[in-house]
Formats: C-alpha cells, structure tokens, sequence
C-alpha cells in the first residue's frame, strides 16, 4: 500500500497505530510527504466545512414543505441559562468597561473630592447684624472655617424651588414686608456682607449705595442656579438577548444615541421625554400567500420616542441612585425600559450619569404580536437649567 | 413543545409516522438536519440548477411517503442518498447525456449554464471551500459520488458499497483514487499559497 492511501485511510479513521506510527515515522524523514499530509488535513477540514454552504435556498425550503402538506414551524425557544448573557464576550466586555469607570470614579471621589473636606477661612456674612446690631457703623467680619453647601441633589433642587419664590416675589407688588432685615439695612454692613458678591458688578453697588430696595432684591437672586429642568445626550450601547443570526446590514447614523428633556418635579422624582436611535434585533413568523410560512430575521434601525419617570432613592454626596422606567413607541411597535443607574452632579449645572437598562420591544405582525429583550447601558452628561 | 434536537434520527423516524401536532416540528427537525449534505450531494452531482431543485423535492416526497408506509429507515441519509441517486441515474438516462463541464477565465460553462465564478467566490466567505466544491464537482464518475458520498455526506464504505451495488474494494479502491486526483487537482493552489506565505 502506497503512503498516500495510508494517510487517505487515516483521515478516514481506518488505519491500526502500527500503520500509524510507519506512516509517520516515514513522513518525518521526507518533507515532500509532510506538504502531502498537510494538504490531505486541508481538503478533509474544507470539504466537511463546505456542506453548511449548501443551505436550501428558502423557496425551495417552502415548496418542498408545502407539497408534503407541512408548515415551518415557528421559532423553537432558545433555552436560555439565567446569566447566560454574560458569557456574550460583547457583554463581558461591556462588563468590564463599566467596572472600570465604577472604579475610577470611586478612586477620584477618594482623593478628590471636592467638598466634603475643602475648608476654607471666609468672611461669615451671617454674622454682621442688620440694623447696627454689632454696635457701631464699622464693618464687623469675624474668620471661622466653614462648610461650604454639598452639591446634592436635594439641595440642588431645594435652590430651584429658591429661585422660584425669588422670581414670584420680583413680581409681588407689595415688594419686601415690614420687618424684613432688608428696610433697615445700613450702607456699612451692606459693604461688609455683600463685598465679595457685589464687586463685579459696578452699577448694583452704585444702586445699594442709593439704597435701593428693588436693586437690592436682585443681590438675592443667583441666575446661574438651574430651575428644574434639563437636558440629557446619552449613548445606549445594547445586546440583543435572543443570539442575532444576521449582522445589520448598515446601521443609521446617530445609532444609540438618546437626547431627552426632564423636570424635576420633586426632590425624588423626575419626568421627561426622550428621543433615541436604536437597534432591534426579531426574529418571528408570517406568512406569505396565505399559506407559506416564513421565518423572518431581521436587526431593525428605528427611532423611538418615550416618556420617563425617574426615581431618586438614595443620595450620597453628589452621587445619587436612581430608577427608571420608560415608556415608548416607534414604527413598529411599543417598548418598556427598565433600569437603573447613578447620577454625578459634579457641578449645579452640570451631572454625568451612567446606568443600565432592560428593554422589551412588543411589535406586531400581520395579526400576531411577537416579543423581544435586549439589555444595555446609558452612559451621558446632563445639562440642567 | 418538545425539543426534537435532541431525540436520535431512529427516534425522530417513528414519531414522524403518527400524524399529530408535532410533526410538523419532527419533520423540520429531519429536514434541518439532512437537507444540506443530500443538497451538496445533488448539487455537486448534477449541474442544472432546475433539475436539482425537483429532484431534492421529490427526494423528500419520497421519504416521507415510505416513512408513513412504515418501510424500514434505519439510517435516514443514506436512505435519502439511495433516492436521490436514483432519480439522478434516471434523469441521466433520459438526458442521455452527461454533462461537461468546461471551466475557462470567465467561470464556468455547465451544459450551456454559466455560473460566475467570480461571484460565487465573492459570495462564499471561506475561498478554499468553494474552490474545493468546485475541484470536486471536476471529477469523473464514479470517483466524484463515491468521494462526496464519504466525505460529504459521512457514508460509511459499506453503505457505499450497498448504495453504488460495487464491493468494498472497488469502492475503498475509487475513494483513494479520487482523494489522490483531488489532491493533485489543488496542488498548484497549494503551491501558490505557499510562495506567498514564503
């Protein structure tokens, strides 16, 4: 027997190990032999390979199950493992992307933070008494550390709710009461108190001097203090949970991207509107003549418009948690979000948030419903005015 | 519903005889699973798209008609190699003809019907793969049947042998004949890949 029909043999699984160990004892002495044995393991791994490329096209599929009298049926369920997602090596990347930034975040809140233990020496404006209650017209300043105010949520939302009785006392007509600490202050402890606050703006402290009530009214106001609402960019990288059979073809641009406008309309709850470009990934059955049923795979690009309500359970520092729900319609169906997150309010204006979320997209066909999840993350900055 | 993935061809075989709710999936689950090899079989065989489609149609109408008349299916591809090889030796002796198989620049000329090899190459990811296709459906018979039954549709020589009607010695004797003509067929693109690898 020739070498070459004893390798043939043996990719056939036809050969005893005494005409193995040969078969290779003479390969190892020749290397034309070893090219031979080479190309024999690949034409063998090709042609096996090659028999998921003779797939039936589907009308053939449909026309031989039609004649038999036979449906396709449709989709059997893939059974899912609770968790199973995470072997996804999209997700576990994902996973650890997330991981990451939840542990830089917590080593630049360890280090920096920013209010908790910055103390500085400044004039106690709370301590000069109006009315000349220090007894005597000099400016009196006293030095003591003092904490500055958290940036947190509550009190970002208790200076909106300021800003608001502010705004509604400019338009009361009735101005500042009787009694109010404003109708007897005095030029000297005006100086004192409001120096620092006042020293960039000329024309207001040409008008305190003139002691001016309604001028001295807009020394209280903080215009750069957000009055509720605000307005979010997210990106939403997600994963489809049933496994795609396809690739999108293309996807739009702009793909999972999310622009919304909120309100707060208390210190713990949140409501806006969002719009967002997304990728969907169904899979489901119709049929088509009447009688043909077709299994459909498609990765949709649609635009989703939905409402939100946002719940602020718990707040540590500028770092708050919160919940959401979203409700939501697009082209071909209705989609709920839930999910959950934190929230980075690094200044009053400004809050950078980063989440997850479960979506379930309900779509309909022909006359049936069909159903399907994916899960993701949002990660994005908040803008709030 | 039940998960008929599972359940073994011999087991798939009786529960596709009883006429219920589930044969529709039983059915599919035979067709998923054999569909592609008795269609590289016939493809690979016979060139003229047309008639491949009717004869893996009336493949299946055959082995779901001897399934329900309750005929012995012991090895379900072989059964339905046994066939297909028959309707293809028949359209044969009716064409009369075998088909030639001319490969210039352009692609191929089956019978008058040109296939784009370029597209075909184009379309299939695995270059290799559809150069071995092609490579295969240049042998002769009975080297091209006996090579794909073996190697594509995962016959054993003694069905070979049952199936063709030859001994075991010819049939082993064909398939190393057509292995080693297979071989030499792709050498030159061995040899190509090799100087570019160098």
């Amino acid at each position: 027997m020739e070498i070459e029909e004893i390798m043939i043999d043996y990719f056939e699984g036809d050969t005893t190990l005494d005409i193995e160990r040969q078969m290779f004892s003479e390969i190892s002495r020749n290397d034309t032999l070893i090219t031979e044995f080479k190309n024999f393991l690949l034409i063998d791994k090709a042609m096996k390979a090659s028999v998921e490329t003779f797939t039936s096209p589907p009308d053939l599929t449909n026309s031989i199950f039609k004649k038999l009298g036979y449906s396709i049926p449709p989709v059997m369920k893939v059974r899912q493992l609770p968790f199973a997602f995470l072997k996804n090596k999209f997700f576990s990347h994902a996973l650890v992307s997330v991981a990451s930034i939840i542990l830089t975040l917590a080593v630049i809140f360890a280090f920096f933070y920013p209010f908790a233990n910055n103390k500085s020496v400044a004039a106690d404006n709370n301590n000069i008494q109006p009315g000349g209650k220090t007894g005597n017209n000099f400016p009196l300043t006293a030095s003591r550390e003092i904490k500055p105010e958290k940036i947190t949520r509550n009190n970002i939302y208790a200076k909106q709710q300021n800003n608001k009785k502010v705004f509604d006392n400019e338009n009361d007509t009735q101005g500042l009461g009787e009694g109010s600490f404003n109708e007897n202050i005095t030029l000297s402890n005006i100086d004192a108190s409001a120096e620092y606050k006042l020293s960039h703006n000329y024309s207001n402290k040409l008008n305190i001097l003139n002691n001016d009530k309604s001028v001295f009214r807009t020394f209280n106001i903080n215009y750069s203090e957000p009055v509720g609402f605000s307005f979010g960019i997210d990106n939403t990288p997600d994963w489809s949970i049933m496994k795609p059979a396809i690739e999108p073809n293309s996807v739009s641009s702009f793909n999972n991207l999310c622009i919304s406008l909120n309100y707060d309309i208390s210190s713990d709850f949140r409501i806006g509107a969002e719009v967002r470009q997304e990728s969907i990934y169904t899979e489901y059955t119709g049929k088509i003549n009447s009688d043909t049923l077709y299994l459909y795979k498609q990765q949709n690009n649609l635009t989703s418009f939905g409402a939100n309500v946002q719940f602020y359970p718990y707040d540590l520092g500028p770092v708050s948690s919160y919940l959401r729900i979203n409700l939501g319609v697009n082209k071909g169906g209705f989609i709920m979000r839930q999910g959950g997150g934190i929230e980075y309010n690094a200044y009053r204006d400004l809050a950078f948030a980063l989440g997850f979320e479960y979506t379930y997209y309900r779509f309909f066909h022909q006359k049936d419903w069909f159903g399907t999840s994916k899960v993701g993350i949002n990660y994005g900055v908040l803008i709030k005015f | 519903m039940d998960d008929f993935k599972i359940y073994k061809d011999e087991e798939l075989v009786p529960l596709f005889r009883k006429q219920n709710e589930s044969s529709d999936n039983v059915f599919f689950e035979l067709f998923q699973r054999h569909s592609k090899k008795l269609n590289a079989y016939c493809m690979i065989r016979v060139y003229d798209p047309e008639t491949v489609r009717d004869i893996i149609q009336d493949t299946w109408f055959e082995f779901v008609s001897a399934a329900k008349e309750g005929k012995d299916i012991s090895n379900v591809q072989k059964y339905l190699i046994g066939i297909a090889r028959n309707l293809i030796n028949k359209y044969i002796k009716i064409q009369k003809q075998r088909s030639e198989l001319f490969i210039n620049e352009s692609g191929i000329h089956l019978d008058g019907l040109k296939i784009n090899l370029n597209l075909q190459l184009s379309i299939e990811t695995n270059e290799f793969i559809s150069i071995v296709k092609i490579v295969s459906s240049m042998l002769d018979e009975p080297f091209r049947e006996i090579y794909l039954l073996r190697k594509i549709n995962d016959l054993t020589y003694t069905d070979i042998a049952a199936i063709t009607g030859k001994t075991l010695q010819e049939v082993k004797r064909i398939y190393w004949k057509a292995s080693l003509t297979m071989n030499d067929l792709l050498k030159p693109y061995f040899e190509e890949k090799e100087s570019e690898r160098i």
